[in-house]
């Protein structure tokens, strides 16, 4: 099977009063479709400049990164953002949620920058949170129990989708607040629908699990093991030991050198 | 309710930001303001100026000694006044060297008092000879003005029946003129003739305008159209001939001058304004540009989300110039109403105050204006813009974006 994510001595360097230094240091990475994979790491260790090496936010000093068969070097701004917006979903290490815009709007959004191509062409969609469309009584057991609030949008397939981000996430409560109105963990948990919403190949999570205690890291990490499950390739930074479970494999990265942990 | 779109990011940002929106709308208002309201104060003053020059039609004044400032003010914007000759200066002036046309008229000025409506400049002229007010009236009414009827000027306060009281008389109004921008809008217009009946009114009235013994013959200044010599030489001829007559020391108008000089007058607060106009804009612009740099700052984390979640270097420059570009417009439009309500209503008081010609100028033109308005404010408020624009257009964003996180 092709690789989701390939790096290939991968590396970047930075200036430090005059010296150059390197955060990611000649990084070989892969990663399978359907594959979790967690980065383990002390902080300043080049972990958040690997992924946003893998993003293209970061042009890399040496090597190449090859996402879903496309080496992201090699691609302009619009193909890149493209990308990011339809192949990659990007779970930040700090809240980036949008202050001005609901919760709803900000799970919204990257779709709406999609446009009309992430609609459904079949009307009216049934998706779970990995993006699949499924009957609702395929719904994995596993996840929380949750009664669906009543949907006032069901003609919008993007805010239906929203809203089923959400419950899966047990915060569709929250769709109307605006973040500052949010705890820390709530935070996390819409930057990870948001991340979900338009069903992407390779997610990325910085720290998913930072804010969360210990009953929203488990709804968390279920919620990512079953959207690798689902085919989707997971790359995660974490710190939290019990995170690790869910994983496929886990690499250490130390001084931007990346190994086996 | 609809969910968010590129479209309506800009205006969501703006809504939830209401006090630095406000900010923004109100720096941007006043811009607009000086400038839509200078350009329409200047627009105004130079159709003032056009018409007068229109009205001017003479290219000499003759006028007794010592008046030429207040023959200089009924020509420009002045206030009313009252003068005349003593004796019979026209024939003489008619025959002097250069002198191609000639026609009298004479000055009287009416009471701000119980006898009168109000304060005019009553204008004697003779239909048959002028070739000032005449042609303007006639291109306005058509009928013969009669003895004893007035045709008013823009600004005069016509009675409901048609008529204004001056010296106690009710006078009939034939026709009132359109504006022309000059004292003339505040000055009522009789035939020659019927300057004796106003004398005689006057006298009545307990305030005799001109003794009744030149009541018949007094003429306040006589305009000339030289037959192609210089005005200088004419009036140079015009003082050789009179002092025949024993008449020296007359007084001389040149309205070319007078319409140079005020020009002169206008050009100068013209440039004045512009200067104060351009030192305020940059002022305001830097105000802008600030404003809208601290708030990138402000905002590189929400700029750094944009760009993670797949939003084009295109995509934040073109939510960053909607986002200036409506609290351009918003600015602009209530600049341009605000300047509209203090201007619009008070041509006469502004034309008072200025004492410079001043005439309201046309739909079309007030039109472009506010249209040159709109285009102002917004395109200060892109200009406010562009440094940010320029910072999110970096090759690397993330390196200026990560600042934020």
């Amino acid at each position: 099977m092709d690789a989701m994510l390939e790096t290939h001595d991968l590396t970047r360097e930075f200036r430090r009063r005059g010296k150059p230094f390197a955060a990611v240091d000649h990084v070989n990475l892969t990663v399978a479709p359907g594959e979790f994979v967690a980065i383990v790491g002390r902080s300043g260790n080049g972990k958040s400049t690997l992924l946003n090496l893998i993003t293209g936010l970061l042009r890399p000093t040496g090597g190449s990164v090859t996402v879903d068969g496309r080496d992201v070097a090699s691609l302009d701004d619009r193909e890149a953002s493209a990308m990011r917006n339809r192949t990659i979903g990007f779970v930040t290490q700090s809240a980036t949620l949008l202050a001005n815009l609901t919760v709803l709007d900000n799970v919204i959004l990257p779709a709406a920058m999609a446009g009309d191509a992430l609609r459904d062409t079949d009307g009216r969609p049934d998706m779970d949170a990995t993006g699949d469309a499924v009957p609702s009584a395929s719904r994995d057991d596993d996840m929380p129990d949750v009664i669906a609030p009543e949907r006032l949008d069901d003609d919008d397939p993007l805010t239906f989708r929203a809203h089923d981000l959400l419950q899966s996430l047990q915060v569709d409560d929250l769709a109307g607040c605006y973040p500052k109105e949010l705890s820390g963990g709530e935070m996390r948990r819409v930057s990870i629908a948001r991340a979900l919403m338009n069903r992407p190949k390779l997610l990325i999570a910085d720290e998913p699990t930072g804010d969360l205690d210990a009953e929203s890291t488990a709804i968390v990490m279920r919620l990512l093991r079953d959207v690798a499950d689902g085919g989707t390739a997971v790359l995660m930074v974490t710190h939290d030991p019990d995170a690790l479970a869910y994983v496929d494999r886990t690499l250490r990265m130390d001084r931007g050198l990346l190994s086996e942990a | 309710m609809p969910h968010v779109t590129l479209k309506s990011l800009p205006f969501e940002n703006l809504k939830r930001k209401p006090f630095r929106t406000a900010a923004l709308v109100i720096v941007v208002t006043m811009l607009t303001v000086a400038f839509y309201g200078g350009a329409l104060l200047a627009t105004n003053l130079k159709a003032g100026l056009n018409s007068m020059q229109e009205r001017m039609g003479a290219d000499l004044m003759v006028v007794p000694q010592n008046t030429g400032t207040k023959a200089e003010a009924l020509l420009t914007s002045g206030s009313s006044s009252t003068f005349y000759f003593t004796n019979d200066i026209e024939r003489a002036v008619a025959s002097a060297d250069g002198v191609g046309q000639v026609t009298a008229q004479t000055y009287i000025s009416s009471l701000a008092a119980a006898c009168c409506d109000e304060k005019v400049q009553i204008i004697g002229f003779d239909p048959a000879t002028d070739f000032v007010i005449e042609p303007w009236i006639t291109s306005q009414y058509d009928g013969a003005l009669k003895d004893g009827e007035v045709v008013a000027g823009a600004n005069i306060n016509v009675s409901a029946n048609g008529t204004i009281k001056l010296y106690n008389h009710e006078f009939p109004v034939a026709a009132q003129l359109a504006s022309a921008g000059t004292s003339l809008d505040n000055s009522v217009f009789v035939n020659e003739t019927t300057i004796p009946a106003v004398v005689s009114y006057s006298a009545k009235a307990g305030h005799a305008a001109i003794p009744a013994e030149y009541a018949d013959k007094a003429i306040s200044a006589v305009l000339i159209r030289t037959d192609g010599a210089e005005a200088k030489t004419v009036a140079a001829n015009i003082a050789e001939t009179v002092k025949a007559d024993g008449v020296t020391g007359l007084g001389y108008v040149y309205p070319g001058g007078v319409t140079a000089s005020t020009k002169a007058s206008l050009d100068a607060i013209i440039g004045y304004a512009g200067l104060f106009l351009a030192v305020f804009w940059i002022m305001g612009l830097v105000v802008l540009l600030a404003v809208f740099a601290s708030a990138m700052n402000e905002r590189k984390r929400e700029f750094a989300a944009y760009r993670i979640m797949g939003a084009t270097r295109g995509m934040l420059v073109g939510v960053i110039v909607r986002e200036s570009a409506a609290v351009g417009l918003i600015g602009g439009v209530i600049g341009i109403a605000g300047a509209s309500l203090a201007i619009l209503p008070f041509n006469t008081l502004i034309g008072q105050r200025l004492q410079l010609p001043y005439l309201q100028t046309g739909v079309a033109t007030v039109l472009a204006l506010v249209v040159a308005g709109l285009v102002f404010a917004v395109a200060t408020g892109l200009a406010a813009s562009v440094v940010s624009a320029v910072r999110l257009s970096a090759p690397e964003t993330y390196l200026t974006l990560r600042e934020g996180e």
